[in-house]
């Protein structure tokens, strides 16, 4: 059974290079899953399944040793418990393998008297009739924005250091945030296939103010046809190991130095791929990819902050697969935003980023069990 | 050598009571900005007169050419300028990739007491030292002419100018020459055509309804100029001398040029927008129908926008299906449609309703105008107007022609 984590294209005559992890790590616990959600976005689907995790503890107990000692007795006793504990299980994988994944899912699906799937995002729709098909599941859709916002409230508020903020040169580069209750109002950017963005700001009040075409599905298919590879993580390991002032054209290329009376140093982006109508030249992969990495972040980075200033945010927050923790991306935001607000305004990523979906969704369907 | 200043004073002042009482008469030149009336009295440099404009891939250069030289000024004049004047004015591809935009010439202007037809002419930044080594060649910097320019290559160049060609650059700051190139374009007006125009009917681009309409810039301030060269500018101008430069954006023509030679193989920017004119896009960006099987009204998306630019193109079946053409339609729409996002973002924190788009990266490129026309229209539901004009690009050139006029102590 070809594992979905890894990407298997089945109709290929050879395996994939890439490594492939056996089913049982991606698919941990997955017999015991008590209820699934699902978001299904233009690229990747979300997966989220809360489970049952058996494992043994070691508990020790120490005797008290004011009494008189007796030789030969233990100072402590180490013992062996089996405890279960609940826990949220998060998978994606492309919507290609869609299918491939219901499959293994349903084969794998042993003690369930799960009846419903909760599902959100725009192939909620698209793939309704497959999944309940495979699963054997009633799909119950859900608003993908209601879903996005209740995710990213419920981690900001629960759990602890899901949001941090990037600082590439400080002694910590991460500098991770403790929850807070009070959290509103913010700015969510939920960079996937595109980018929407949210004003948020209360449980109850949110809403969509804007978007742009130009997202994750952008650095993929134009990574893809500049540097013909296909995997979105290969792109960004290209992409930190590139030269961008090879393609890119910077103010000094154009000025010979800074635009001084601008503020406008000379190691400044003035156009993206500006050096790259020559003809006769050859660009490197890794020297696209970086280029193409940080023309995306700065065009969002500003997009952010015309936003921020419009709705008068001082806080925003990045969702979404397309960052994964990539230290490029994370600090050509970060210095994007800084840059263009003047540091009035904070960047923060979130650890779940691209799960805030499913979790959103998640507990909707936990709610509405827990009703009498 | 050069001609003589004092003979060229008492020309002008002979020239100035003769033309006093047409001054007066031709209503053309009540619009003239006031400062350059006091120069009819006064020395005007000498010729050649030119303006320049370095930018990151393109120079532009406009020149004066002088159509009411006597037969005593042409006999004085001097060899070199005689053929500079000869060459430019006969010609309108110059080497291999010189261009003159004879459909911009603006005829029978009067500047500085002189009557003339003012011309544009570009060549790529590339061939920058071939331009400052026929400078040389030509014996350029014996004519003791101060040679404007603006742009980051007034900077950059300044030292080949000098080292190579013995010429000083007068260098000005880029937004100041476009501002006042553009009011001063605008004031004398297009031999009578409009300069101005914008689309009616935005809303379909494709349709025969979406067409050109002449307007005028009367009362241009407060506006929201957008200048698409290599990078983006965007400036909010408040009146002849109080602007601000909003912000800018990196993805701008160089991006499209770039990102389309890479994609497709072609190599000018008039090979990139004929592919893009003949390419269908929605089979390499990924539509919010694709995403959502059909309109999702909760976001207030039609099915038919773009939820994610090459959104497709991550799929092997669909990258062997599309065509070059395609992919250049999809780079000129992603580009576009950014611009266009950011130009109404700063529109409506500027609270500035009137929006000015400019640049070579518009030059005879009517799938970007009319996209930004219906993007400034469609987003802000009809409050915000996007404005074009024909001399796009020229407008720095033109802004450091003008300083030439104002500056006399060269003399």
């Amino acid at each position: 059974m070809p594992p979905c984590g890894a990407g298997v294209d089945r109709s290929s005559h050879s395996m994939d290079k890439s490594i492939t992890l056996p089913p049982d790590e991606i698919f941990r616990n997955l017999e015991n899953a008590k209820r699934f959600a699902i978001d299904i976005g233009g690229s990747l689907t979300k997966l989220a399944y809360y489970s049952t995790v058996q494992h043994k503890v070691a508990k020790v107990r120490s005797f008290d040793h004011t009494a008189k000692e007796t030789e030969g007795d233990p100072l402590y006793e180490i013992s062996m418990q089996e405890e279960v504990s609940a826990r949220l299980h998060f998978i994606k994988f492309e919507n290609a393998y869609i299918e491939t994944c219901l499959d293994f899912i349903k084969d794998h699906l042993v003690n369930t008297d799960t009846k419903v799937i909760k599902a959100t995002g725009g192939g909620a729709h698209k793939f309704k009739d497959l999944i309940e098909k495979k699963l054997k599941l009633r799909v119950d859709k859900e608003d993908e924005m209601t879903c996005l916002i209740k995710g990213c409230n419920f981690v900001l508020r629960n759990i602890t250091h899901e949001a941090f903020v990037y600082a590439k040169h400080a002694d910590s580069e991460f500098r991770f945030q403790n929850t807070h209750p009070d959290i509103f109002p913010y700015l969510l950017i939920n960079i996937g296939s595109g980018v929407s963005i949210f004003k948020v700001e209360s449980e109850d009040t949110f809403e969509r103010v804007g978007g742009s075409s130009i997202g994750g599905g952008t650095f993929w298919g134009l990574g893809a046809l500049l540097t013909k590879t296909k995997r979105f993580d290969e792109l960004l390991q290209l992409a930190s190991k590139g030269q961008h002032t090879n393609v890119d054209m910077l103010v000094k290329d154009i000025y010979g130095g800074s635009y001084g009376s601008l503020g406008l140093t000379g190691d400044l982006i003035a156009s993206s791929f500006g050096k790259s109508a020559t003809p006769d030249k050859e660009f490197s992969k890794e020297d696209m990819a970086k280029s193409l990495l940080h023309m995306i972040s700065n065009d969002i980075g500003q997009l952010a902050c015309l936003y921020a200033r419009l709705h008068n945010l001082t806080r925003v927050y990045f969702g979404g697969f397309f960052i994964r923790g990539h230290p490029v991306t994370m600090h050509t935001i970060t210095y994007s935003i800084n840059f263009f607000t003047k540091g009035e305004v904070q960047a923060l990523f979130l650890r779940h980023e691209g799960y805030l979906g499913t979790i959103g969704a998640f507990l909707k369907g936990a709610e509405e069990d827990s009703r009498p | 050598m050069a001609t003589k200043p004092s003979s060229f004073v008492a020309e002008q002042t002979h020239c100035c009571e003769f033309k006093t009482t047409l001054f007066l008469s031709l209503p053309i030149f009540l619009n003239l900005p006031i400062n350059l009336s006091k120069h009819l009295l006064f020395p005007v440099p000498a010729f050649p007169w030119f303006g320049m404009d370095i930018g990151g891939t393109l120079v532009k250069l406009v020149y004066f050419e002088p159509k009411d030289i006597t037969a005593e000024e042409e006999q004085e004049e001097v060899e070199n300028l005689k053929s500079i004047r000869h060459y430019l004015t006969s010609n309108v591809a110059y080497g291999d990739t010189g261009i003159r935009d004879v459909h911009l010439e603006l005829k029978n202007l009067t500047m500085c007491g002189r009557k003339g037809n003012l011309h544009f002419i570009r060549f790529p930044t590339q061939d920058m030292l071939g331009f400052i080594q026929m400078g040389r060649d030509k014996n350029f910097s014996s004519l003791h002419t101060t040679l404007c320019a603006t742009g980051g290559g007034a900077y950059k160049f300044e030292d080949d100018f000098r080292t190579i060609a013995n010429l000083e650059l007068q260098k000005l700051d880029e937004l100041d020459c476009l501002i006042q190139g553009l009011l001063y374009v605008d004031s004398v007006g297009f031999n009578g055509h409009p300069k101005c125009y914008f689309f009616e009917n935005p809303s379909d681009p494709e349709s025969e309804n979406c067409v050109k309409r002449a307007c005028c810039l009367d009362n241009p301030f407060p506006m929201l100029l957008v200048n698409i060269g290599s990078g983006v500018s965007v400036l909010a101008v408040y009146s002849k001398d109080n602007y601000k430069r909003v912000t800018g954006t990196s993805l701008g023509g160089g991006t499209f040029l770039g990102l389309c030679c890479l994609l497709t193989g072609c190599e000018t920017f008039e090979e990139a927008l004929e592919m893009a004119a003949k390419g269908d896009s929605s089979n390499v960006d990924k539509l919010v129908k694709d995403i959502y099987g059909g309109d999702y009204e909760r976001f207030g998306l039609q099915g038919s926008a773009v939820a994610s630019s090459f959104g497709h193109m991550m799929s092997k079946e669909k990258r062997v299906s599309i065509s070059k053409e395609d992919l250049a339609r999809a780079t000129l729409v992603t580009i576009t449609n950014n611009i266009g996002s950011i130009a109404r973002m700063c529109a409506v924190n500027e609270k500035i309703e009137r929006v000015v788009f400019v640049g070579n990266f518009l030059r005879i490129n009517t799938v970007s105008t009319k996209l930004l026309a219906y993007a400034m229209d469609f987003w802000s539901k009809g409050q915000l107007k996007a404005l074009f004009l024909e001399h796009e690009g020229y407008f720095g050139a033109v802004g450091a022609f003008l300083e030439l006029l104002r500056t006399t102590d060269d003399l």
